[in-house]
């Protein structure tokens, strides 16, 4: 650490002040050249009151005269500091200067907006001299704690890192080897850290970030953990955890000059110890001293008792569960309860039915909703990847949400982040037109359009992902099939046969491979990950126009309304919802095409079979009076098949068959019967993609 | 530590729990961490498009499972059902999924403590066509010729032929599909 370089420098940059010829900004280029110099020699603590200095200098409310003076009584404090190895002394400095250290940026910004009209020289130098140092400023003024959701947020989470930062350190007083409780406390405050700088909180980012320094060494065992080093990084989550404390309190970090002192020490600590591995027992005291007498515990109460009243809680996954496989036992058992009661023929009887009946379907819309979360919120998050991809490819792009309150059960929301990354990925590549002025020749906006929607429909939730580009390039997909041998060369397709093309493995028409898309692996997985949600995806081309792709989920995934058919022994169950109608043997319409039979369904006729013949099992025992014929909707059109019979509706809960039978693609599930029987659910739309195929 | 006490220790160490139980006059074993529970009557659900040795699915306290007829899956002579089965429920992890199944057999003897020294993997055997069989061993104890099972082989083999069952049942459809007959 050699010191001759930094001395000069200082005596260079004091002279400097004294002088009149010397621009406040180029004291600022200065300060910032020592910044870095302090850094370079491990003089962090130095470093950061001479940054804070340089940067707020220029707005520093006053006269260049007393921002000069201000700056000459920085210069003799950090020789000081340099020279005898003593913490930054505080006592007594400039006003000016302690205006400089402290201020945080929104304030900042507020001087700056109000000099700029007073002093316009001042306000057109920075721009040539240190332009990026303005744009620095920048930043720093616009993401502060002003955002109330965004500090919540934070202080939320803060909470929780510290928390774990804690019990982790404690873990390692006893098992100082134990590598994974480096790791965490590491991954904690490398958090804290980055959500501090994000919110303009500085001091305790760069404590963070000499905290993280430190454990970096701490966890490659270039640093041993003595209690020394346990010591530092516990004063430091102290400090951490005071400074949360206030700023709940006060909702902005604290301007006063004191509450820059501790991290300074803090940080001298931590620095002296990363580079020497001990440090001088001194430096604990002047710490000590800073502490305003709080014990840890009281800090840890003020934490608790401080926090804002809880709107949310966060429950374990697993139980979450549990409980909601309980209330469709409840569910159940409450069917049978119902069945039992009708049976007694008494008013009393029906009445306590009916209102069981109420409260337990209540229990159960509570309970289903309770893991339904907004689909907004994962919609969020692609706003940020359109801005950088289409930035990227140059293709101005704004992206539209509808219906971001949509509802939908937490696990199927995290199943279609990779899908609808990737469909978005696809517009922004493939869909939409290559350069600005093709759009401009297509007679559409420069700015491309990608929106997303998402609408409860009929029991299902679907997601349309549009955008108003291209539009698939038939001729394309046809002759790129045929080059890979999909199909073969002269086999007629028709348009939506071309589109289907897409889905198959291994297919893209890129010329390269883009690490965005057009590797090929793309639509099918795409298509298999929907289709393990239990949900469908259609696309609808318009060539020239654009292109909409169209998902659609189940809603809940364990809880439906069923109608209980029986095919010979067997019980299977469509869900209710699919149901459009059930017609009578009786009352079909049947007409015959060829060794089809189709039966009239209002205005038009639908092909019937036979659900044995869909699963592929011997038929069942038709009863005398003729089988029952149901009109489903799946994969957006109408069916018709027959049943030997049809028992009923109910609830029914739908439970796993297991990864043994994860081959019966066709079964959403099993469902427990009266009797202690097992039906099988039907789930309509594997079904039928698989005989269609 | 006397050489005694240390005799003792190692021995322990080396000695695997297995379950024992009969099959058509044969013992088996299969590790202990793979029984979760023995059940005596079921009355499962058969499912369609399953191969023949897959009895059905049981509600086992909420949850559903597939019953095996360990009789027909080894392709040995099957009894009359005289309520005196067994039925053992396996549950194993594999490729980071939960697996459960109930195999019937015919008696479930005992637990049985085996020396590590006493049993011989599969390999060594050349003439047991293994893989179907799913075995993963044989034990030499006091007591007799144990085969050990091998949960993860006999789950795998399960799912195998499941799949393939319905994929050759799968209807090869020489009329029009579905689609095309739709007249609006």
């Amino acid at each position: 650490m050699s010191q001759s370089p930094i001395i000069e420098t200082i005596h260079t940059l004091a002279e400097a002040t004294l002088g009149q010829t010397v621009a406040i900004e180029q004291l600022s280029e200065l300060l910032l050249t020592l910044t870095e110099e302090l850094e370079a020699n491990s003089f962090a603590a130095l470093a950061f009151v001479a940054e804070a200095a340089a940067k707020n200098c220029l707005y520093c409310p006053g006269d260049d005269e007393t921002k000069r003076t201000a700056l000459f009584d920085l210069c003799e404090r950090l020789l000081n500091a340099v020279i005898s190895t003593e913490p930054f002394n505080f006592g007594g400095i400039h006003p000016d200067l302690q205006w400089m250290l402290v201020t945080p940026p929104d304030q900042v910004a507020a001087t700056f907006n109000t000099e700029a009209a007073e002093v316009p020289e001042a306000a057109a130098k920075p721009a040539e001299v240190s332009g990026s140092e303005h744009a620095d400023s920048n930043e720093l003024m616009n993401c502060q704690c002003s955002d109330p959701e965004l500090l919540d947020e934070f202080l939320t989470e803060a909470d929780e890192h510290l928390d774990q930062a804690e019990q982790l350190i404690l873990a390692l007083e006893t098992d100082p080897q134990d590598k994974e409780a480096i790791n965490g406390v590491f991954r904690a405050v490398h958090s804290l850290k980055g959500s501090s700088g994000i919110l303009g909180l500085t001091p305790l980012a760069k404590l963070s970030h000499v905290a993280e320094s430190m454990l970096v060494r701490l966890r490659d065992g270039a640093l041993a953990l003595t209690p020394d080093v346990l010591a530092a990084v516990l004063a430091s989550m102290d400090y951490l955890r005071r400074q949360i404390v206030s700023i709940r309190q006060t909702r902005q970090p604290s301007g006063a000059l004191e509450c820059l002192i501790a991290p300074l020490v803090l940080i001298e600590i931590l620095e002296t110890l990363t580079q020497k591995g001990t440090c001088d027992r001194n430096l604990f005291d002047h710490l000590r001293q800073e502490e305003s007498g709080e014990s840890v515990a009281d800090v840890v109460v003020k934490t608790t008792s401080t926090a804002p009243k809880q709107e949310s809680l966060r429950v374990d996954c697993k139980r979450l569960q549990q409980l909601i496989d309980l209330i469709g036992e409840l569910v159940i058992t409450e069917s049978a309860v119902a069945q039992e009661l009708a049976k007694q023929d008494s008013l009393t009887a029906s009445s306590v039915s009916t209102r069981l009946r109420k409260v337990v379907r209540d229990v159960q819309q509570l309970s289903l909703g309770l893991k339904m979360v907004p689909v907004g919120a994962i919609l969020q998050k692609m706003n940020r990847m359109v801005r950088d991809v289409s930035a990227q490819l140059g293709k101005p792009c704004r992206f539209v949400i509808e219906g971001a309150d949509t509802e939908v059960d937490k696990t199927l929301l995290e199943g279609l982040a990779d899908p609808l990354v990737h469909l978005i990925r696809n517009s922004l590549d493939h869909g939409i037109e290559p350069s600005v002025s093709d759009r401009i020749a297509a007679g559409k906006p420069e700015t491309a359009t990608i929106r997303v929607s998402a609408e409860h429909r009929a029991g299902s939730i679907v997601i349309t992902i549009s955008d108003d580009g291209r539009g698939l390039n038939r001729e394309r997909i046809y002759s790129r099939a045929i080059e890979k041998g999909i199909i073969a060369a002269n086999l007629k397709l028709t348009n939506a046969d071309i589109d289907q093309l897409i889905f198959k493995p291994g297919f893209s028409t890129a010329a390269t491979v883009s690490d965005i898309s057009g590797r090929g692996v793309g639509m099918d997985v795409v298509r298999k990950n929907v289709e393990n949600l239990r949900g469908t995806i259609a696309v609808h081309s318009n060539p020239g126009k654009g292109m909409d792709i169209v998902l659609e989920l189940p809603l809940t995934l364990s809880i439906i309304d069923g109608t209980v058919t029986k095919v010979g022994d067997r019980s299977y169950i469509i869900p209710t919802l699919a149901v459009i109608e059930q017609i009578q043997a009786s009352n079909m319409e049947l007409i015959t095409q060829g060794q089809r039979k189709l039966v009239r369904f209002r205005d038009s006729y639908i092909p019937l079979t036979r659900l044995s013949e869909l699963l592929n099992i011997e038929p069942g025992h038709p009863p005398k009076h003729g089988e029952v014929c149901l009109v489903v909707q799946a994969c957006q059109k109408q069916w018709a098949f027959l049943v030997d019979r049809v028992l009923g509706q109910q609830s029914i809960v739908i439970k796993p068959l297991g990864g043994v039978l994860d081959a019966f693609e066709h079964f959403a599930g099993g469902a427990l019967l009266a009797g202690g029987e097992i039906g099988f659910v039907i789930e309509l739309n594997t079904l039928f993609t698989n005989a269609m195929r | 530590m006397d050489t005694e006490q240390l005799h003792a220790t190692t021995s322990t160490a080396s000695m695997i729990p297995h379950l024992v139980f009969k099959l058509d006059g044969s013992e088996y074993a299969i590790h202990v961490k793979h029984v979760r529970e023995i059940i005596t009557s079921v009355n499962p659900s058969t499912v369609p498009g399953a191969p023949d040795y897959l009895m059905g699915v049981i509600n086992l306290r909420g949850k559903i499972l597939p019953m095996v007829d360990m009789r027909k899956r080894f392709d040995l002579p099957v009894l009359e059902d005289d309520g005196r089965d067994c039925f053992i429920v396996l549950t194993l992890e594999h490729d980071n999924q939960c697996y459960e199944l109930g195999i019937r057999v015919d008696a479930v003897c005992e637990v049985q403590r085996i020396p590590e020294s006493c049993i011989d993997s599969i390999s060594d055997l050349s003439n047991y066509s293994s893989q179907r069989l799913s075995f993963q061993g044989v034990a030499k104890t006091a007591s007799g010729i144990k085969m050990i099972v091998d949960s993860t082989q006999l789950v795998e083999q399960l799912r195998s032929d499941v799949r393939l069952k319905l994929q050759s049942s799968a209807p090869s459809n020489p009329q029009p599909s579905i689609e095309e007959l739709c007249l609006s």
